[in-house]
């Protein structure tokens, strides 16, 4: 039998399907990752470098790689948005940590009402961010809110919640705090679910009191779940957006104003496309550079 | 060192009863065996004893205190699990010195008990691993180590060999006993092992639904069960069980057709009785006894269980060395009176 018979043929391809096989059922997860991810972030690096003016219906790129870094530089308003998100990122994220750890701690020593406290603390999650904002700018009004008629009622004056340059950013993590403390309980209190229990038995027996058993036994088992929540919440609170949009826009003054509002405003209203994606690179820049710095930190810390 | 003391010790499950009324004394320096069928209560008196679990009627005392409503930590115990529970994120010293850590007593004192008894455990090279990076015996040996370095009143193990292979099972099980001898502490050992347990304890306390079955040396209860349940749970291969019908001093048993009398040294108080032996105290006869024939035969190299059919009971003979019989003999087997247990077939009772 020859080689050019067709059933030798029909072999080669069937033999080329084979050994390229791999490749082919990665490829339509590739080209999606590669039109949805990769193109848009190559396209963010030289939106970055470029400038973008809108002429007679049409778009002009000009290549300027040095002026919308030189803007950055100079931006005061980025510099005040960059110092207000990282206030915001570490005292949200600091808070939803220490009060998610202590509920999932809490509720998994609970004997009865587990799961009505699990459904409960889920609701905050469940809810649309605009019905947050709303609910929480009614709360917060000056002339009707609830908390100044709690805070009138015992007999203090009406604070100015949202309208206060120094109490507006802490108005809006304690918003943040609300949303959010749940999915950081609900990722720890599966970490504590799955606790070993004669683990702590043992401690318990070896002599540990409770305080011990938290910072000695179930805090140390818990660490992977930590760094994992620690992570998400930091890498959300630095994109925080819908919050300080519906609270405060950014008021009053530059008190509220975060990177994410500032790079709303110059992409969407200003329609600075190219000073634009600078900006998004400089927070992603910045998020890396946090996470990077805390997680030094603990390494040393663990270290001693 | 202590003595532990139960009086009318009680646990129920919402309705359910699972301890129902024990008493026991264990003496200072004495080491104790509960053993029983899974779910006898023996880990959940255990636990009992450890603090873990609460107490629901009576009262538990340690060297003369009662500690129903102490804490764990102030009970003064230690306890070696069958998980071994060592905690993951701590080196083999730690793990170990944690007890003395606790109690903040000086590294100096803590690094030296911690050496002293890893030198006995052969631990010393595996001081910086941590448990992950060991084996199950060295894990275990670990969990030992951490209760000896706690120097509690009591030392309570939770079938602490269960998870090791069969060999290393058996060296353990020496070591626990040598671990025991030098320290001479009050020692309560749970296992659902009856070798372990004959081989271990000073006293065995047999568990049987929640209350105590017999209490004694182990060959108290090989020799002298005080009911069915202690005769068939200690010995291996376990105890035969014939059951007969009485009339004055002499026991029927029909073996196929065959129906035949044997002579018991007394003469019971009840109709319906269980006679049983233990498979070595059969032996081959040539006239009288029982017409059995051979089923199985199983070869151990130093003793061998010939497995025979008495009235479609399976029966095990025990013979040193070799057998001399074959699969389907017909032979007669018999026994010495003196040998017989026998127990009231309604209670189980001893007669």
């Amino acid at each position: 039998m020859s080689l050019s018979t067709p059933s030798a043929r029909r072999q080669g391809l069937s033999d080329f399907i084979d050994r390229h096989f791999k490749l082919l059922t990665l490829a339509p997860a590739l080209i999606v990752l590669v039109a949805l991810t990769l193109y848009p972030i190559a396209n963010l690096f030289v939106m970055a470098v470029s400038t973008i003016r809108f002429e007679s219906g049409g778009e002009i790129w000009a290549f300027t790689p040095l002026i919308n870094f030189k803007q950055l530089l100079n931006d005061q308003i980025f510099r005040i948005a960059l110092w207000n998100t990282l206030l915001f990122a570490i005292a949200s994220v600091a808070i939803e940590m220490v009060l998610g750890l202590g509920l999932a701690i809490l509720v998994g020593s609970m004997t009865a009402f587990k799961g009505v406290m699990r459904t409960a603390l889920i609701i905050p999650i469940l809810m649309p961010p605009v019905a947050i904002g709303s609910m929480w700018k009614l709360m917060y009004s000056f002339d009707f809110g609830v908390l100044n008629q709690i805070v009138t009622g015992i007999g203090f004056a009406p604070v100015n919640w949202t309208g206060s340059p120094s109490l507006a950013l802490w108005s809006v993590v304690i918003v943040d705090v609300w949303h959010w403390t749940p999915f950081v309980f609900l990722i720890l209190f599966a970490a504590v679910e799955g606790l070993p229990k004669e683990v702590i038995e043992a401690a318990r027996i070896d002599g540990a009191s409770n305080r011990d058993l938290i910072f000695k036994i179930i805090i140390p088992l818990m660490m992977p779940a930590i760094v994992v929540a620690l992570l998400f919440r930091t890498i959300l609170a630095f994109k925080v957006f819908d919050e300080v949009f519906l609270l405060t826009s950014g008021g009053p003054g530059t008190s509220t104003e975060v990177v994410s509002l500032h790079l709303n405003k110059v992409f969407f209203q200003q329609n600075d496309l190219g000073y634009g994606a600078m900006l998004s690179l400089a927070i992603i820049a910045a998020t890396i550079a946090f996470l990077w710095v805390a997680r030094s930190a603990s390494a040393a810390l663990e270290k001693r | 060192m202590a003595e532990v003391q139960l009086r009318n010790v009680q646990k129920r499950y919402g309705t359910v009863d699972v301890i129902r009324g024990v008493d026991l004394t264990i003496a200072d320096g004495e080491f104790v065996v509960l053993v029983g069928p899974s779910g006898c209560g023996k880990s959940t008196l255990l636990r009992m004893i450890a603090g873990l679990e609460e107490i629901s009627g009576g009262e538990i005392a340690i060297g003369g205190r009662v500690v129903n409503d102490l804490e764990p930590r102030e009970r003064d115990i230690a306890m070696v699990f069958q998980s071994y529970a060592l905690y993951p994120h701590m080196n083999v010293e730690k793990n170990m010195g944690f007890s003395m850590a606790l109690r903040k007593e000086s590294t100096d004192s803590t690094r030296a008990a911690v050496e002293d008894a890893a030198t006995s455990l052969a631990l010393k090279p595996y001081l910086d691993r941590l448990p992950r990076a060991l084996s199950g015996g060295q894990r275990q040996r670990v969990a030992m180590g951490r209760a000896i370095v706690r120097r509690p009143k009591v030392f309570l193990f939770d079938e602490p060999l269960s998870n090791l292979d069969a060999q290393l099972r058996v060296k353990m099980r020496t070591e626990v006993r040598k671990l025991h001898q030098r320290l001479e502490a009050t020692s309560v050992y749970v296992t659902h092992d009856q070798v372990e347990a004959m081989t271990m304890a000073d006293r065995i306390v047999i568990l049987d639904k929640g209350k105590i079955a017999q209490v004694g040396s182990p060959l108290e209860l090989y020799d002298r069960p005080a009911n069915r349940f202690v005769a068939e749970f200690i010995g291996s291969p376990a105890i035969n069980v014939i059951p007969a019908e009485t009339d004055g001093n002499r026991a029927a048993i029909s073996s196929g057709d065959e129906r035949f009398e044997i002579r018991l040294p007394s003469a019971p108080s009840e109709k319906a009785i269980d006679v049983c032996i233990r498979p070595e105290h059969l032996r081959r006869v040539d006239s009288g006894g029982m017409p059995v024939t051979v089923q199985v035969i199983e070869n151990l190299g130093a003793e061998t269980y010939v497995f025979v059919d008495v009235d479609g009971l399976d029966v095990c003979w025990r013979i040193a060395g070799r057998p001399d019989v074959a699969i389907g003999d017909r032979i007669r087997l018999g026994f010495d009176p003196e040998r017989v247990h026998l127990f009231s077939r309604e209670t189980g009772a001893r007669l």
